[in-house]
């Protein structure tokens, strides 16, 4: 992989800020340029945990769309969330070092079908599943004004909704 | 004689930090994972900052997590600012070695950022904040880990050099309120019980 190619795929903060309108979630994975002015330094700290990144990208490219196949499908939320969680579990407060993960990015990639698999992890064990959740409801929360934050609270308050919308059991 | 023994860090979250020597820092409570969220609420550095131990804070576009009514939304040292300053401390302009001395009459949050950006934040964001305990030391809870005991704010510093590390940067503000009463009382019988043998 070039390293022009590693830092098109670096994701920047900005992504965030392009989230809020998004109707087209495939847009997602078009990540911006890295505009760092310093762009020859930046290739020399690009991180190993960002090394394995263009991998999840390129393979996804190439692979057969899963749309189809929900089981599919299913074991790529699988392979993408695995990804996502190893490294989500640093010692970072950013949110939006979370949620620019590539591997989180291509989730919300596939639209609303991963809302009961998210769901469904959101079961298992509370994570920073909201803002994808939030993206996919078409900027629609359940979370009440004042529980924001408050990681259980978020997590009841998405199940609940997910119940109701016959997305999970 | 008892002897206490201080806990440190798992190898794997201590290696994020390269000038975080055992000598220099103590954990001081449990980690609070998202995974055990329904037991125990977690909570990020900057809520402990703030004095908060049941939500995650962060100034995030899409309003999912929190942040305080009416401060500005939006991922930068001066938005961090604010929200600080909407808790009552007030920027110190002293330089960071000078302002993050310790004031028995004031409480003192530092705030992190990165000059030069890494895989966590673009450059000039804010990574972090660690609030200066009643004696001296610097308190900072690591993401969903534990919180840790350190003696200065240096040994949190460094950039992303290597690739394979992801620090918080280093210092960029100091901030200051005055302790109430019984903050004070608490600090000077610290002060004294550090004095006698």
């Amino acid at each position: 992989m070039k390293t022009a190619e590693l830092i098109k795929n670096i994701p920047t903060a900005s992504v965030i800020e392009s989230l809020v309108p998004v109707t087209n979630y495939c847009f997602l994975l078009k990540l911006e340029p890295f505009t760092s002015p310093n762009l020859s330094e930046w290739a020399t700290r690009i991180p190993t945990t960002y090394l394995d990144l263009p991998k999840t990208v390129e393979s996804s490219s190439k692979r057969t769309p899963p749309q189809e196949k929900p089981q599919l499908l299913e074991t790529e939320f699988d392979r993408l969330a695995t990804a996502w969680k190893a490294v989500a579990r640093g010692p970072q407060s950013s949110v939006s070092r979370i949620v620019t993960h590539p591997a989180y990015l291509e989730i919300i990639s596939y639209g609303e079908k991963v809302i009961p698999f998210i769901l469904r992890d959101l079961q298992k064990e509370p994570n920073h599943w909201f803002i994808a959740l939030k993206i996919l409801a078409k900027q629609f929360s359940p979370v009440k004004p004042e529980d924001a934050g408050n990681i259980k609270k978020m997590t009841e308050a998405w199940l609940e909704w997910g119940r109701k919308n016959g997305n999970i059991d | 004689m008892a002897t206490s023994i201080k806990r440190h860090l798992h190898p794997d979250l201590e290696r994020h930090f390269p000038n975080l020597t055992r000598s220099l820092y103590e954990v001081k409570s449990e980690p609070t994972p998202l995974s055990n969220a329904n037991v125990v609420p977690p909570y990020n550095c900057i809520a402990f900052a703030a004095g908060d131990d049941k939500n995650w804070w962060w100034p995030d576009h899409t309003g999912v997590y929190h942040w305080p009514a009416g401060i500005t939304r939006e991922e930068t040292v001066e938005a961090f600012i604010e929200m600080f300053e909407s808790l009552g401390y007030k920027k110190c302009d002293k330089e960071i070695q000078t302002a993050a001395k310790y004031e028995p009459a004031f409480e003192k949050v530092a705030l992190y950022y990165t000059r030069l950006g890494n895989p966590d934040a673009r450059p000039l964001s804010p990574t972090h904040a660690a609030l200066q305990s009643k004696n001296g030391m610097w308190k900072s809870k690591l993401g969903e880990h534990e919180d840790i005991e350190h003696v200065n704010l240096e040994c949190l510093n460094g950039e992303d050099i290597t690739g394979r590390i992801q620090p918080y940067g280093e210092p960029i503000k100091i901030m200051k309120r005055r302790r109430g009463l019984l903050g004070l009382l608490i600090s000077a019988f610290l002060k004294v019980a550090c004095i006698l043998p």
